[in-house]
Parts: C-alpha cells; sequence; structure tokens
C-alpha cells in the first residue's frame, strides 16, 4: 500500500512541481530538440529523466559547473556542446556525477534514474545508448537550460554560435557545500534560496502557432471558422444555427447550448441580422448569470469520472465582457439606442465587477468595452463620463479632443474585428500503467492549450466612397489576453487534472482489491478479473478528452479609426484588407456620432 | 383471489388519480405579488408598487386641487417613454401607461394619446373625402392639445459578486407645464434589494 501511495502522490505532484517551479520549452522547441540533429562541428547532449518516482521533487543539474537548470519527472535537457569531455552533475540527497566524451556531429544520451532515499529521492547518473535515449526522450519535455541552450544556440546567428552561452558558474569548492544544504527532507522549490541560486525563469505567456488539426468542438466549428475566413457570413450562419440545433436534440450536447448561442449571436452580429444577435447573446448571457458562481453536483462528479467536457459550458471572464459589448453594436446597428445605452450600463457593471474591484485581474481590461462605452456616452452628451472611461484606458488623445471640442460635430467610429481567436487543442498523456504493489493502475490525463490561428491581416484601409480615410489601429488584442488568461488558470486547470486523475486511480485500485477479495477462493479468477479491469482502466483513461470549448468566433483582434467632421447624410464606408474588401451604407445624422461595425476573419 | 387492488377500487382510483395528477403541468393563476419577484431584475411587483405610489402622490399633489386646474382641465400626456438608465431592458412604457389607466380612472387627470395622433390623422382623412355622411363625420380642427407631459427617468446602481446581487432603482416622475416647462410635481420612489443565490444549482 506504501508502494501505491508513493505513486499516487507522485502522480499527483508531477503536475505540480512541472508547471510551477521548471521553464517548460514551447511545443515548438520541444518538438525541434527531438530531431537528434547535431551540427558537424558540434556535440548534442540530451540528459532525461522519464520515471514518477520522486515526482515531489525537482533536481538541479550542472554541466561542466554550470547549473543548467533541474528536472522534474518526464523532462530533459538538450545541450549544445563543444566535442571533448564534459562532467554531468545531478543533486537530489545525494550527488551523482558523470563525465561523457562527446563525439562531432553525434548526440549522447544521459539518464538520470531516481532512487528511493531517506529524506528524499537520490539520482544516479549513466550513459544510455542512441536507441533507448530517443525512446525515453520521446515521452519527455524538453525543459529550458540556463547553459549550452541548443534551442537559444539553434537561433543564434552563425557568427555568435562558437561562443558559449552564459551563465552563472558555481565554483568548485563551495559546490559541496551548496549541495549540502539540499537534503534536509524538503522538496527543492520549498529550499532557501541559497542552493539555489539556480534561476528560477518567470515563463511569459507565449503565442503559440500550429498547424494543429481541429478535433473536438473546435472541428464542429470548422465549417464556420472557414466561410467566416472567406466572407460568407450567411452560410456561417447557417452553420452555426446547425450546431446550435444540434445541441437541442434528444442526448444532444446540451451543455453546450449557450455557448452554441453565443456563437450564432456573434455570427448574427457579423451577418447584420441585429434581432437574433440580440436575442441570442441575452440568452446566453442571462444563463451565464444564472450559473456563475454556483456548482453542480452531477456536472461535478460526472467531470470526475469522465472529464470537463460534460460540465455545462461556463465562459471565461474575457468572454463574458465580451457580450454586452456586442450587444451595443447589435443595438446601434439596428438603431436602438435606449436598447445600446442599456448594454453599455451593463457594461461598464460588468467592467466594474470583473475588473475593477479586483485589481489583480487588470490584465483582462477589455479596452474595446471600455472604448465603445465611452463612444455611447459620447453619444449621449454625457461627456464628463465618456472623459472618465478614457481617462481609465490612459487616452489621453480622446481626453484632448473632448475638450477641444466646441460643438457637435458629424463623427464616424468604425469597428473592425480582425482574424480568429487562439483555438484550443488537446494535449494528452498516457495512458500508463504503473505498477502499484500487487497492483496495477493507469495513469494518464488529457487538458487543452491554446493555438494561435493564422492571420494574414495586419490592419484595414478606410475609404468613404473612394477617398481614403486612415488605417485602422489595434483596439483590444484579445488573443494576448487569451494567452495570459490561459498562463493564469494553468494553477486551476492543474488541480482539476489531479482530482480527476486521483479519483481514477482510487477507483482503479477498489476495483481491483474488490475483485480480489471476492474471488479470492477461486483459482486465476482474481488475476482474470484483475487484467480485464486493468484493460477497462486503459480504455477508461484513454477515453478522457481536453475541454477544446471556448467562444471561438471572437476575433484575435479588435481594431478602429475614427473619422471626425464629415459631412452629414448617407456615405458609404469601404474596408480594404490584404486583397479583400467590404462595403456598407450608414446614414449620419448632423452632429452625431455614428457606429460601423465590420468583421475580417483572414 | 382478487389482487388487492382491484378489491379495493378506491385504492386504484387513489394511485390513478396521483399519477395524473403527477403528470399535469402545473397551472396557478393568483399570484401574490412577492412570487413575481425571481431575482434582483425588475419585475411586476414592482411595477404595481411604483404605479399605486405614484398615482397616490399625484392624486396629493396640490395642483391638482387648485381651481384654475378643475376650471382648466387640462389635457395631459404621456412622454414617449420613461428614460431607462438601468443596465435592465425593463418596459418602460408599460409604467407609464399603467399610471395613465390609474388616473383616467380615478378621474384625476385626462390625456391626450401621444401614439394616436397618426391613427386619428388617417381618419380624418378618410372621412373628409367625401364619401361618408357630411352630417355624421368627424370634425376637423377639434383635436385637443396636452398643456401637461409626464415624463421621467428610471435609473439603477447595481452591485454583483459571483453569487449576491444587490440593486437599487431610482424612479423619479415630473409633470411638467408644456407652455412654460415649469415642473408642477415631482416625486421618487426608490426599491432595494438583495438576492444570494444558492451555491449548488
Amino acid at each position: 500500500m506504501k508502494r501505491i501511495h508513493i505513486v499516487l502522490i507522485s502522480a499527483l505532484l508531477i503536475i505540480f512541481t512541472g508547471c510551477a517551479t521548471v521553464p517548460v520549452a514551447s511545443m515548438e522547441d520541444d518538438a525541434l530538440a527531438k530531431r537528434f540533429v547535431a551540427d558537424p562541428d558540434r556535440s548534442l547532449i540530451y540528459l532525461y529523466r522519464n520515471e514518477f518516482f520522486g515526482a515531489a521533487f525537482s533536481m538541479p543539474v550542472t554541466i561542466d559547473g554550470q547549473v543548467a537548470g533541474k528536472t522534474i519527472p518526464f523532462s530533459f535537457f538538450k545541450w549544445d556542446v563543444p566535442p571533448g569531455e564534459h562532467v554531468i552533475k545531478s543533486f537530489a540527497e545525494n550527488e551523482s556525477s558523470l563525465r561523457v566524451v562527446t563525439k562531432p556531429g553525434k548526440s549522447h544520451f544521459v539518464r538520470q534514474e531516481i532512487k528511493m532515499g531517506v529524506w528524499q529521492p537520490r539520482s544516479q547518473l549513466y550513459e544510455v545508448g542512441e536507441e533507448q535515449g530517443v525512446s525515453a526522450i520521446n515521452e519527455c519535455k524538453l525543459v529550458t537550460s540556463d547553459v549550452f541552450d541548443a534551442v537559444k544556440r539553434s537561433r543564434l546567428p552563425a557568427e555568435l554560435k562558437s561562443e558559449p552561452s552564459g551563465s552563472q558558474k558555481i565554483p568548485s569548492s563551495p559546490e559541496k557545500k551548496e549541495v549540502a544544504s539540499i537534503p534536509d527532507g524538503k522538496p527543492v522549490s520549498e529550499q532557501p534560496p541559497a542552493v539555489a541560486s539556480i534561476p528560477e525563469k518567470k515563463v511569459q505567456p507565449e503565442r503559440v502557432r500550429r498547424n494543429i488539426p481541429p478535433s473536438g468542438y473546435t472541428k464542429e466549428y470548422a465549417p464556420v471558422v472557414s466561410s467566416l475566413i472567406s466572407g460568407a457570413f450567411e452560410s456561417a450562419l447557417d452553420y452555426t444555427d446547425k450546431n446550435y440545433q444540434k445541441s437541442l436534440v434528444k442526448d444532444g450536447p446540451k451543455q453546450d447550448k449557450y455557448l452554441k448561442l453565443l456563437e450564432r449571436g456573434k455570427i448574427a452580429l457579423t451577418a447584420r441580422k441585429y434581432d437574433q444577435c440580440i436575442a441570442d447573446l441575452q440568452e446566453a448571457e442571462k444563463r451565464f448569470l444564472t450559473i456563475e458562481g454556483t456548482i453542480s453536483i452531477t456536472e461535478g462528479l460526472g467531470s470526475l469520472v469522465t472529464d470537463d467536457t460534460v460540465q455545462e459550458y461556463e465562459p471565461e471572464i474575457h468572454e463574458k465582457l465580451m457580450i454586452p459589448a456586442y450587444l451595443v453594436l447589435a443595438y446601434l446597428g439596428k438603431g436602438d439606442f435606449d436598447g445600446a445605452r442599456v448594454e453599455r450600463n451593463k457594461t461598464i457593471n460588468k467592467i466594474h465587477q470583473y475588473i475593477e474591484e479586483k485589481p489583480e485581474r487588470a490584465y483582462l481590461e477589455n479596452p474595446f468595452a471600455r472604448f465603445l462605452s465611452a463612444v455611447v456616452y459620447e453619444m449621449e452628451g454625457k461627456y464628463d463620463d465618456a472623459r472618465i472611461e478614457y481617462r481609465k484606458m490612459k487616452r489621453d488623445d480622446e481626453i484632448d479632443r473632448l475638450e477641444k471640442k466646441k460643438e457637435k460635430t458629424t463623427d464616424l467610429i468604425i469597428f473592425v474585428d480582425v482574424g480568429m481567436a487562439p483555438q484550443k487543442y488537446e494535449e494528452k498523456w498516457g495512458p500508463t500503467s504503473v505498477p502499484a504493489g500487487m497492483a496495477t493502475v493507469t495513469l494518464g490525463f488529457a487538458y487543452a492549450g491554446y493555438n494561435s490561428m493564422e492571420s494574414s491581416v495586419a490592419d484595414c484601409t478606410i475609404k468613404i466612397y473612394d477617398r481614403p480615410m486612415g488605417r485602422t489601429h489595434t483596439l483590444y488584442d484579445i488573443e494576448k489576453t487569451i494567452f495570459e488568461q490561459y498562463e493564469r488558470n494553468k494553477s486551476t486547470m492543474i488541480s482539476k487534472l489531479v482530482a480527476r486523475m486521483t479519483s481514477k486511480v482510487a477507483a482503479q485500485i477498489a476495483a481491483q482489491m474488490a475483485a480480489e477479495k471476492a474471488l479470492e477462493n477461486i483459482p486465476f479468477a482474481s488475476l482474470f478479473a484483475k487484467t480485464i479491469i486493468s484493460e477497462a482502466s486503459k480504455q477508461w483513461i484513454a477515453a478522457e478528452q481536453a475541454d477544446l470549448r471556448s467562444w471561438i468566433t471572437l476575433p484575435r483582434q479588435i481594431q478602429y479609426v475614427r473619422i471626425d467632421e464629415l459631412t452629414p447624410g448617407d456615405h458609404t464606408i469601404v474596408v480594404e484588407y490584404n486583397g479583400g474588401s467590404q462595403v456598407h451604407k450608414v446614414r449620419m445624422e448632423e452632429g452625431k456620432i455614428s457606429v460601423a461595425y465590420f468583421s475580417v476573419a483572414r | 383471489m382478487k389482487p388487492l387492488i382491484l378489491r379495493q377500487p378506491f385504492l386504484l382510483l387513489i394511485i390513478a388519480s396521483i399519477i395524473c395528477i403527477g403528470c399535469a403541468p402545473s397551472i396557478k393563476y393568483s399570484i401574490a405579488d412577492d412570487e413575481t419577484v425571481t431575482g434582483s431584475d425588475w419585475s411586476a411587483r414592482d411595477l404595481k408598487e411604483v404605479s399605486e405610489y405614484m398615482t397616490d402622490s399625484i392624486g396629493k399633489a396640490k395642483f391638482i386641487g387648485t381651481r384654475r386646474y378643475i376650471e382648466d382641465a387640462p389635457r395631459w400626456m404621456l412622454a414617449r417613454d420613461l428614460r431607462n438608465d438601468t443596465d435592465e431592458h425593463v418596459n418602460t412604457r408599460t409604467i407609464m401607461e399603467k399610471i395613465r389607466t390609474k388616473l383616467i380612472n380615478s378621474g384625476t387627470a385626462k390625456f391626450v394619446d401621444d401614439q394616436a395622433v397618426s391613427d386619428i390623422l388617417e381618419q380624418l382623412k378618410l372621412q373628409q373625402s367625401g364619401l361618408f355622411d357630411n352630417a355624421a363625420v368627424a370634425k376637423v380642427g377639434k383635436l385637443v392639445g396636452a398643456k401637461l407631459i409626464l415624463r421621467g427617468t428610471i435609473s439603477s446602481i447595481r452591485k454583483r459578486t459571483e453569487r449576491t446581487d444587490i440593486i437599487y432603482y431610482n424612479i423619479t416622475l415630473q409633470i411638467v407645464n408644456i407652455e412654460t416647462g415649469e415642473i408642477l410635481w415631482t416625486d421618487e420612489k426608490e426599491i432595494q434589494r438583495l438576492t444570494h443565490k444558492s451555491l449548488f444549482r
């Protein structure tokens, strides 16, 4: 049973340890590192740790006296070194040292094996063959190294490649002293900074762009995205409608119903079907408000035994803030200013609730929602309120404009949704069988990452009839917010994964113990039952899916342009972008502000 | 021997009734005011409370009892809408019309219909077209202009957290003399409530 505990705790802590204390490289770099190709005049050393055991502990590693970083379960380093002799050391309860003699153009593989210690695990380094090394590394994640980083080096210009990567050196004599401070029974992450003079890197949100085929929810919306990109808004609306109808049928994905209403509402706005947009977004918003801050026990239990896709979709904060802002645009498009004013009030209340009352969420600031609210205040003649919002956005240019404004002018503000928001993709680990005493449990998990969508439009040229009026500027970078929010949500996601994995492991052990007890008197029956349970567990764990739901019809960015002092009357606006264009007519009333909205999904 | 259920027809009737009642939709025609409040949003109870309060207040207004008002019997009209400065799509026209109904029925005020003008003009035009008996048609130039306008604003302050919603409504009405712009009467009604959601849904 003790071993089961170790396996369980290791399984739980691997994720915490991995994400909390070690800078894991991007997927692109990880894939690049797994090519195993060395420059002809250099050598590659791969050091890997491919086991759960000791998952609570990250272990410092040095190469040639320089701190490279720490390993965690299922991680590896890739060092680009000059050919010759290199000394690698691993510090745990013990110190393990290995001398590796590298050859030009060759890859060398070092395994960091983890062993049972008294207070914490011990480690042992030894060189392994290419076949074993490659196979092990393929199941590990690349950790960014502070020295001889092969990935960083590969990006350097040729003339700089001969320079070794710089890092602080651990002097040879105090090395022992520093290591001596490690084994006090605490995980490395809890050690005082002395050990580690090992630098902790803050992982910045990275905008990943890879060609990942859509799956799950993103696959369901692939035709919508294609139609949007090609500018076929009616067709996109048809697809979103069909997807929504699917969620209503018996045994359909009812948990996605309101997210699908959001998608349809957004596309309805793009297709200028304002009434439908208003109905859809308001219905979805009402439901999201109802479930906000509440828990469904049945769905919660369901997600523990299966995955998060069984839970009703609850939008992220950046999505919640976009709903009333788009409703403002829909009401303005419909010509219902009273409706727009109500939605503006709602927008301001939500910004207050979600952002201003929680300063730690400042990164979720939605300049589009705030700017649009300020514009509606201006339309209403409430210049002081507009000024307050512009001030909160630090838009001195807009404040100056308001200060200088002597009389009402006929102004046009054009908002353009550009590109597509990042989409989620599945990252899966396992199923992997782990011996636990007399039993075997299957471990595995699936989670979602974000992938940036390709975009060919940087900005748009605005023309009134044929007269160029200017280019659009970025007002709100939704993609950046999404990646940043994802980084910050990681700890919650990890907690959920750990809870799910624990419950699944517990269920497997319980089933095996029950089978053993029930069939103890029948020869081989218990063994047979355990095999069946083990196979079923593999299927069960393999069936786990990442929750790929998000409001995917949101844009990558919202851009805008303000054109002041136009002549009243009908105007034809032309939005030009990277070989395409869209046209829309607006009626400008004297002394009033008009708002136009476009969507360029390319 | 017959089973118990067949020996006791009364028991059979009770079971059948339970099944039928259990399956039938539940419809209730008499609803208490408090039952119309299901959350912090504007409700039928608020509509009733505001219209009753405002009608009562207008009835007690000083200018209503003056000799001049009684003699002139000026016509009233509603502003197009009560200005909605809340974060909800409240049907403000209903509030105004409910107050108008109560004022007319209590004999406090006579209103001209602000929304019927185009229909009236259409009808007058038709009746003056020569197709109708001249003696029986409505005469032109008899429309009565309003001298007083009933207008106002509904605004709200909302504080919401994930499971708590505090709402404060303020409804302000005024009666304005169209000729002079003078406010003859004004009053306000405040409504506030706190709603708290259960953790489990």
